[in-house]
């Protein structure tokens, strides 16, 4: 039987290190710690409690359900059935969002009582990774054409080779 | 985050101008790591879908010490004659800096932002443009024809002296 490479040993050894690293770090300190004004919370939390997260600066996602303009505040009403106000003006328009649309936002929660509270949003954003995906599928093409113009594989070294010699 | 072309053309950009000589696989070195951060994407996916999504994956990728371990890794599944796994992997490393700066230009959740120094998670962004901005392809774009002017002038500036 033919030994691999001490090398890819060694590169696949400390890959799997760091894979237990990022599982381990993921388990024993799961939550980011913000050196932002904005503490990112997780909605469902917020509407568990409201309380501890009155007036607090809150990043976020949800998904929308519905958008009721009653000028001159947009309600963006959320899956989680939270009310996300946005302040509209000359310069801000009603937000052009349609249900199902997954957003991340910026806000400071605001609690009318112990159940009842809203998330003023001081900015927010359309998640769309599909188009991104899209966008990416032409650059992974001309990767894998580029890198196999210069590269192929030997299978006997288990490693990627140059088709011919180099330049240098 | 800015697409893979944006990516692939800033990396092409990157290998023209360390690597004036021409030298194809290791040019192709710095344009694999200017693309190889983001192999995590796939796996997250895959780890999203199966309940595994709380492994930060992403975040240790996009990162310094993410970088160094990618490289040396892609490194090693790499055979030059001419050049030892170090140097292969410094290559990679060139490609993968690439990468996390055209990131950090992305206006993310500083909060969920990119962590540069991970395990310490310390946000980095340079918070200039939404990750979907449809305009990045033109950014790469602009790289490369500045890369090959650039380029052009040096090599120019050589012949000239010698």
């Amino acid at each position: 039987m033919k030994r691999i490479r001490p090398e890819l040993v060694k590169g696949v050894s400390v890959l799997v290190l760091f894979l237990m690293l990022t599982i381990t770090i993921s388990i024993i300190h799961p939550i980011p710690i913000s050196q932002s004004e904005y503490k990112h919370v997780d909605l469902d939390r917020v509407s568990l409690n409201p309380l501890p997260f009155d007036e607090l600066n809150i990043s976020s996602s949800a998904i929308v359900e519905s958008v009721i303009v009653i000028w001159p505040i947009a309600h963006v009403i959320t899956m989680e059935e939270v009310d996300l106000q946005i302040r509209l003006g000359v310069s801000v328009p009603p937000p052009e969002l349609t249900q199902g649309d997954r957003i991340s936002f910026r806000g400071t929660v605001r609690t009318i009582n112990e159940s009842i509270y809203i998330v003023q949003l001081h900015e927010f954003y359309i998640l769309d990774s599909s188009s991104s995906i899209i966008r990416s599928i032409p650059g992974i093409f001309l990767f894998a054409v580029i890198f196999f113009f210069v590269y192929t594989i030997d299978f006997k070294r288990l490693a990627f080779v140059p088709r011919r010699k180099t330049n240098a | 985050m800015p697409d893979v072309l944006t990516h692939l053309m800033v990396g092409i950009s990157v290998a023209l101008l360390v690597r004036r000589d021409d030298n194809r696989p290791q040019q192709m070195l710095i344009i694999l790591g200017a693309l190889l951060i983001d192999i995590e994407r796939p796996i997250t996916w895959l780890l999203e879908l199966t309940d595994f999504g709380w492994i930060e994956l992403t975040s240790a990728s996009h990162s310094i010490l993410g970088a160094v371990i990618l490289s040396y890794f892609a490194a090693a599944c790499i055979h030059l004659e001419d050049t030892e796994l170090r140097n292969r992997a410094i290559l990679i490393f060139i490609g993968c800096l690439s990468h996390l700066i055209l990131d950090l230009v992305m206006y993310p959740w500083p909060e969920i932002g990119l962590y540069l120094l991970y395990p310490l998670k310390i946000p980095f962004s340079f918070n200039l443009l939404w990750p979907d901005f449809p305009y990045y392809p033109l950014f790469g774009v602009v790289t490369l024809t500045l890369a090959l002017i650039a380029r052009r002038i040096v090599i120019y500036r050589t012949r000239a002296d010698s």
